[in-house]
């Protein structure tokens, strides 16, 4: 599922990963998990785009997150640009294994 | 001032009783200007927009910075999201767009952007839609309250009040809770949205989905609203003001110091004994019933675990939350009423073609039984909830025996699968049926060989029997229980129970005024369902009560022919007794 394109860029630094990720929790990327989600991208200085059902979201954008309207069980692609790549993408699957903080 | 009381029925968003004087905030079309723009507006108008979620921004900073840790834990998410929405940059750059292609103001621009955004959820799964696009709403309408001046600091208010408005997003009623509002009735917004979720831990009651309610109602009208029920009353009479004043008195005793119930009698003067049981729609009612010493759970609405859910709730999650409410209960009964969906109710996972009556469509077990798998989940959780022998089955809206019989082989099935399966179940576990649609009192003999128990749900059937719909304003009064029609068809069914020697339940809301518990005690009716807040109401009331004497009443009322003439003795009656 990973693809890792470690070679170095023209800047020396960027990386690029993709993974998708299945959402856990029950009610899927609701507003408050969607908040979560941003809160936890706009740590990072990586550009995260996630892909959903032939539509694509900037990770730093709530409205964007909301509009793809991921349920429970939804397959999410991540893709994460930048030279903190790897944290954010670490952190992420975090987030979502942990189901969003949500009680079940 | 001789106003008309009226009552308006929604949807239960938070418990607790309200009384007090309107403050209404309307924002119809009436009220925004939506106009087209010249091209050298375009700059003022993005300005007002920007100022006017940098003004939201800062308020809703500054309502984070006043909360204490817990509010900051249960609210404080509520609000950042709002926070997150409105300085969202493709939000921004969407209605900045929309201003200066389509040459509108900044208020078209706001409600163009978020027209689009419900168009494309709606577009979408349909499960999630309710709670997500009533908080977007709940925003749209907030920027058009401040982008219209017309957000009202009412902290200059100096009596309670009850807040009457289109929606409200989270921050704003948490302000206005730290004012002086009471109460809470919205015209949208479901039970699940963040504006509801936070009605609830603030302990405010609160009703929505009344239509139109900034529209019938003026500030400093009197208004009661009864969270409990979902009941909003306009003008009530002084009557109405007392009784609710005393439901609100019991209430905030009882849920402040937990009584100690367990002497707990329902008692009438004369010394008959009555059953009282609860109605329960939320796991957390469950609680308050048992402190009021309820004889047992009368009716247990699973709507809950399916409405405004993504996906069907699984035969554990049922098990789980059925099972720890028979714990709790344990040696007392608790009756779980299968899903009653259908209409306008329908779950958004099931997709169903639009009824054009569906209060006579396929709903209740009608739905149930065409939607197998979604049903026998059900049952099977019921089932396994049953383990102590404390649990019964009771079937909506069945109106012949073939539902009937198709019902019982669908249960009989669950319990072979359970027992293969090794799980543990009441084998001998008790089956009723509401009793709510008239064909059932003309065949109640033959179904009676099929079910342990009937239950009388006066909501329905008075519905049917009148042909009114209850919800229909115009016509509540023709809704009414103690008309000459119902109270002889309540003679009936209950002439034919006795007849037939099986228990019949009231749960209808009928069960919860003082006029027509008169009205059923008289008849012979002993065992009564009702509201966990009405219960303590029902114990003043009771031990001022004589049967015998309700008996002779009902006896002179049952050959009256106007209904004003039985409310008038009714009244007499019930004076005279306290």
């Amino acid at each position: 599922m990973l693809e890792c394109d470690d070679s170095p860029k023209p800047d020396g630094s960027s990386k690029k990963l993709i993974k998708t990720l299945t959402l856990k929790n029950q009610l899927g990327l609701h507003a408050r998990a969607a908040a979560a989600l941003v809160n936890t991208a706009n740590k990072f200085v990586s550009d995260i785009q996630i892909h959903y059902n032939n539509e694509t979201a900037n990770c730093k954008s709530i409205m964007g997150i909301l509009m793809l309207s991921a349920p429970l069980g939804a397959e999410i692609q991540f893709v994460i640009e930048g030279e903190d790549a790897h944290q954010a993408l670490h952190e992420i699957e975090r987030l979502i294994e942990n189901k969003f903080g949500e009680p079940e | 001032m001789t106003t008309h009381s009226k009552t308006f029925r929604g949807i239960k968003i938070s418990a607790g009783i309200a009384i007090g004087k309107a403050v209404v905030f309307s924002h119809t079309s009436r009220d925004i200007t939506r106009r087209i723009i010249s091209p050298d507006e375009i700059y003022i108008e993005k300005d007002r927009f920007i100022s006017a979620i940098k003004l939201i921004i800062d308020q809703t900073d500054y309502l984070i910075g006043q909360m204490n840790p817990k509010e900051l834990k249960k609210i404080g998410p509520h609000l950042h999201v709002q926070k997150m929405i409105l300085s969202d940059l493709r939000f921004i750059e969407d209605v900045k767009r929309i201003i200066s292609t389509d040459l509108v103001n900044c208020e078209t621009a706001v409600s163009k952007a978020f027209e689009k955004y419900s168009k494309l959820l709606h577009s979408k799964e349909k499960a999630l839609l309710n709670a997500k696009s009533t908080d977007l709403k709940s925003i749209e309408f907030l920027l058009l309250r401040v982008l219209s001046g017309k957000i009202k600091d009412i902290s200059l208010l100096n009596e309670e009040h009850i807040l009457i408005t289109n929606d409200l997003t989270p921050a704003e009623l948490y302000y206005y809770s730290k004012q002086k509002v009471v109460g809470i009735a919205t015209e949208t917004g479901g039970r699940n949205s963040h504006t509801s979720i936070v009605a609830r831990s603030l302990n405010i009651p609160a009703v929505s989905g009344i239509q139109n309610i900034t529209q019938i109602i003026n500030t400093m009208d009197n208004v009661i609203i009864d969270g409990h029920n979902g009941i909003l009353i306009h003008n009530p009479s002084n009557k109405q003001i007392q009784d609710y004043s005393s439901k609100k008195v019991s209430f905030c005793l009882l849920s402040d110091k937990k009584v100690d119930k367990t002497e707990h009698m329902f008692v009438s003067k004369d010394g008959q004994r009555i059953n009282i049981y609860a109605n329960i729609d939320f796991p957390e009612e469950v609680e308050t019933a048992l402190s009021l010493g309820a004889d047992g759970i009368g009716l247990l609405r699973t709507e809950f675990y399916f409405i405004e859910r993504p996906r069907a709730p699984s035969e554990e999650e049922q098990f789980k939350s059925y099972d720890t409410i028979a714990a709790k209960f344990y040696p007392k009964e608790v009756t779980i009423r299968t899903l009653d969906v259908g209409g306008e109710k329908i779950p958004g996972f099931i997709s169903q073609h639009k009824e054009e009556n569906p209060a006579l469509g396929i709903r209740a077990i009608r739905f149930c039984l065409r939607n197998k798998n979604l049903f026998l989940t059900q049952i099977k959780a019921i089932l396994r909830a049953s383990h102590r022998g404390n649990v019964k089955i009771l079937i909506p809206m069945i109106s012949k025996i073939d539902e009937l019989t198709e019902t019982i082989n669908i249960i009989q099935e669950a319990k072979d699968i359970l027992t293969k399966e090794n799980k543990k179940f009441d084998p001998n576990i008790k089956l009723g049926i509401m009793l709510e649609i008239p064909s059932v009192i003309f065949t109640l003999e033959d179904m009676a060989e099929y079910v342990d128990f009937f239950s009388l749900g006066t909501n329905d059937l008075v519905q049917f029997i009148m042909a009114v719909d209850r919800g229909n304003i115009e016509l509540f009064d023709s809704a009414s229980s103690t008309n000459p029609a119902m109270i002889r068809v309540l003679k009936i069914i209950f002439e034919k129970i006795q007849k037939i020697n099986k228990p019949i339940y009231v749960c209808g809301e009928m069960a919860a005024e003082d006029e027509n518990i008169t009205v059923l005690l008289g008849l012979g009716y002993r065992n009564l369902s009702m509201s966990p807040v009405n219960i303590p109401l029902f114990e003043n009331l009771i031990r001022k009560i004589h049967i015998h004497k309700a008996e002779s009443l009902v006896n002179e009322i049952i050959k009256m022919k106007s209904e004003k003439e039985i409310k008038m003795i009714l009244e007499r009656f019930l004076n005279e007794e306290s």
